[in-house]
């Protein structure tokens, strides 16, 4: 590996905070430098700016519910994140929609149909929810508690581009 | 050596040039601030990358945002600033990129092209940031390979940009200067200073910005940038997201007085800081450009 492809590849292992194993002066500089911290945070910044953006839905929710800094930060460092918005947005939710809360998970899964079908796809999409999701909808503009789970999913969500609205909500249980 | 090629788009340039011109940003999505641009500017500088989005492997314009750049007509000649290039990776520069810059040139008359002298991916990863390359050798011949196969793709002339250093400088063989020298007597392109990020890494790292404009050759300098930023953590940062401290229009008046070949001076701003700047602030910036730079 030549010099510059090895300090590249070391730049790009400190600004993600992954693990580095080369001993080297410069990068030892770096890595302690007050600038390392603040490029890391104005990157996450501007993801975050973005995202706040993209996926509404998702990030409102996970701002209410203090876990959205954190999450942008990880995705940050352990995704190879695109830098175009929309599909770094696409990314993101879809991270989201593994996340052990299932509320979390719903809203993602919920979104990333939303961005998909607004992207042009004409599959129909199904989430299902623990909970009413206009309730959750509802909290979430008016600021208004959040409901809690019923205990196990009973309402059905679909998502495609031939509904009126693009959604509809069923409950099942 | 320069190419043919590469001189005779210096030629081209410099026979062309007569006083700088006033040129700024736009980003798309704003046909009013575009409008309102158009009165006051002689170039309308796009970002690719912007203006594009993903599409399969690659990316693609957005159609309203083409149509946007059609209506521009000859009311001001178009420039294109890339941000997505990424020439100083060591792994390859964006092909992604080039395609649409093909695009561009194949549907506008573009006046000349240009990107910042960084790397913003790694292996193909984005960095989320943009980094200055180490001045070696090693660096110095990989980008002088690549200004000329980029010279070849375009028939207008192509620049590069001196960028904000955010982190320590890596070693390195050659002042920032003496590497920028190089690069344009080696090739034959031509030079963006933007004076904004001169004054950042004054601020952030004691760079000297005197020494600097003495040791370089300023009759490579095509074009001026001029920004206004904020600061965070102790870092003055290159987020264009303020009107232009009067400190900056006086270094580049300064740098004006030199650089004899300066064809365009860019007041550059993000999309994201327009609702905060207005667009009535962005329009009086370039009236006032305009008149304390004799544009």
């Amino acid at each position: 590996m030549s010099g510059l492809a090895q300090l590249q590849d070391s730049m790009l292992r400190l600004i993600k905070a992954r693990p580095i194993d080369t001993r080297d002066s410069y990068l030892d500089l770096v890595r302690g430098s007050g600038e390392l911290v603040a490029i890391r945070e104005i990157a996450i910044w501007w993801r975050t700016y973005h995202l706040e953006r993209t996926c509404v839905h998702t990030a409102r929710l996970m701002k209410r519910l203090g876990l959205f800094g954190q999450a942008v930060a990880e995705f940050y460092a352990s995704t190879a994140a695109s830098p175009f918005a929309e599909e770094a947005a696409r990314q993101f939710v879809e991270a989201m929609s593994g996340r052990p809360d299932p509320l979390v998970a719903s809203m993602a899964q919920f979104e990333a149909a939303l961005l998909k079908v607004r992207a042009g796809s004409a599959a129909r999409y199904g989430i299902e929810w623990d909970r009413n999701p206009n309730d959750v909808f509802r909290a979430l503009e008016q600021g208004g508690e959040l409901p809690a789970s019923e205990g196990m999913p009973c309402y059905f969500v679909e998502v495609a581009a031939n509904i009126p609205g693009m959604v509809c909500c069923t409950y099942f249980a | 050596m320069a190419s043919a090629s590469a001189m005779e788009q210096r030629r081209v340039m410099t026979a062309a040039h007569a006083k700088p011109a006033l040129a700024t940003t736009y980003e798309g999505g704003d046909v009013p601030l575009l409008e309102r641009l158009l009165e006051r500017a002689r170039y309308i500088e796009i970002t690719p990358d912007t203006i594009a989005c993903r599409a399969g492997d690659g990316c693609e314009f957005r159609p309203e945002a083409l149509a946007e750049l059609e209506s521009i007509g000859a009311r001001a000649r178009l420039l294109v600033h890339g941000v997505g290039l990424s020439i100083g990776s060591y792994a390859g520069y964006s092909e992604a990129y080039l395609r649409l810059v093909d695009e561009l040139f194949s549907r506008f008359d573009i006046a000349w092209h240009s990107e910042h002298l960084a790397y913003t991916t790694v292996g193909g990863e984005n960095l989320g940031t943009m980094l200055a390359i180490p001045r070696t050798g090693e660096a110095l011949d990989m980008i002088c390979r690549r200004v000329g196969a980029i010279q070849k793709r375009y028939p207008a002339p192509f620049l590069l940009e001196n960028v904000v250093h955010l982190l320590p400088d890596a070693p390195g063989e050659y002042s920032d200067a003496q590497f920028l020298n190089r690069i344009a007597s080696r090739t034959g392109c031509g030079l963006i200073l933007d004076v904004y990020n001169m004054e950042c890494d004054a601020l952030n790292f004691g760079f000297d910005v005197d020494a600097f404009l003495s040791e370089l050759n300023l009759e490579n300098v095509r074009e001026l940038r001029l920004a206004g930023g904020t600061s965070y953590a102790g870092l003055q940062l290159d987020v264009h997201s303020r009107v232009t401290a009067a400190s900056t229009i006086a270094l580049a008046a300064k740098v004006m007085e030199r650089a004899s070949q300066v064809e365009a001076v860019t007041y550059e701003y993000l999309k994201e800081a327009v609702p905060s700047l207005g667009r009535d602030a962005i329009c009086g910036e370039l009236a006032r450009l305009s008149a304390e730079l004799h544009l």
